[in-house]
């Protein structure tokens, strides 16, 4: 880890603050793939969001970031012409136990071929080389074998299988954890 | 046959909350620093009873909150509550703690827990159930797989308590699994 790494750029993307007034918009849009929806928020069940509950939602993370301090909320562009693909979320850390949940979502299918690998890279070096975690975690539903094979090649590990407890497509599927500790990723980094 | 008698069990009852009263007990108990750690991950600390007054009273309407009650004397000694309802896959999270640490290991944690269970898949219409335990916590294990529980997985050492590292163990019971057992029971 080198404190020159540039955290916020790749080859392809940039992590930027999450603008309400400019990606609101184009986020409500995200919503209607109904994973991308889900993966906005824990609480609520997925529906597609108009872009004033996506504006209201984004600026009350926000606001809590700049209070708090234990959530960050970033807009993954694309370099080439700056524009707006998903986001990253860290909607939770515990400092405590240096400990935090993440979110890395992308809304338009061919994007999210292109790019996933990319943004999860940066969100896993955020939390390990800049954050200092020592664990994070996403989630995912138990039928998204896309991403969760994408999460293993970037050495992440199926930590924890909650039955029943997705529902997709007519059906209950498990809720996938997918974690990482620092050690892992130090590990991986090495292997590459 | 429907019973009117759904909050009682062997050892234990669930009554509501009566926070002004209860808030204060539930002060008392965090006094027991060992307490909080077994079911709390963040930094132990201890608040006014009007401070948890005030955080009940913003909380308590997402969540079915209960006082347990011991059936030989009428004494609270602890709490248990469902919370974090997504009934779209039909789950609650559930939270126990025994506040009295005279009476741990007695089996009324065992006992409330076998009536929130009743409770959440034959009132509530649930299909699961899931807590969270710190490996730890091996008392609260036991009482968990002896409730039905399995373990569904665990976060590797994510847990810092005075120092040393401990496994988040995540466990869930679905609504088929409870009702095989408890067709056996009876």
């Amino acid at each position: 880890m080198k404190f020159t790494t540039q955290l916020f750029k790749s080859e392809h993307l940039i992590l930027n603050g999450y603008d309400p007034e400019k990606d609101a918009a184009r986020e409500a849009e995200f919503t209607c793939n109904l994973d991308y929806a889900w993966a906005m928020d824990v609480d609520i069940i997925p529906h597609p969001l108009s872009s004033y509950e996506v504006k209201k939602l984004r600026e009350e993370a926000l606001k809590k970031s700049d209070e708090k301090k234990d959530c960050y909320l970033y807009s993954i562009q694309v370099k080439e012409d700056d524009h707006f693909i998903g986001t990253v979320v860290f909607p939770w850390i515990s400092w405590k136990n240096q400990d935090g949940f993440f979110q890395v979502s992308i809304g338009e299918q061919a994007e999210d071929n292109l790019y996933f690998e990319e943004a999860l890279h940066m969100a896993l070096r955020y939390a390990f080389e800049e954050l200092g975690l020592k664990h994070t975690v996403t989630r995912l539903g138990g039928h998204d074998e896309f991403h969760l094979e994408r999460m293993q090649k970037a050495g992440m590990t199926l930590e924890v299988r909650q039955r029943q407890m997705h529902f997709r497509g007519g059906k209950l599927w498990d809720r996938w954890l997918v974690g990482m500790s620092r050690d892992e990723w130090l590990r991986h980094q090495i292997g590459e | 046959m429907v019973s009117n008698n759904v909050f009682t069990g062997k050892l234990v009852r669930l009554v509501p909350a009566d926070l002004e009263t209860e808030c204060k007990l539930l002060a008392e108990w965090e006094q027991d620093s060992e307490y909080q750690r077994l079911f709390n991950s963040e930094q132990a600390v201890r608040n006014s009873p009007k401070l948890i007054q005030t955080f009940f009273e913003k909380e308590i309407g997402s969540m079915h909150f209960f006082m347990i009650q011991r059936l030989e004397d009428d004494r609270k000694i602890g709490m248990i509550n469902l919370s974090g309802f997504n009934w779209l896959v039909g789950n609650a999270w559930v939270g126990i703690g025994i506040g009295e640490r005279d009476l741990w290991g007695r089996g009324y944690g065992t006992d409330a827990m076998r009536i929130i269970l009743r409770y959440a898949f034959t009132e509530l219409n649930l299909n699961r159930v899931t807590l969270d335990v710190f490996e730890m916590n091996q008392r609260g294990l036991a009482s968990y797989k002896k409730s039905g529980f399995r373990e569904e997985g665990r976060s590797p050492k994510v847990l810092t308590i005075a120092g040393d590292h401990y496994d988040l163990i995540f466990m869930g019971i679905l609504r088929s699994e409870w009702e095989a057992t408890n067709s056996q029971n009876s």
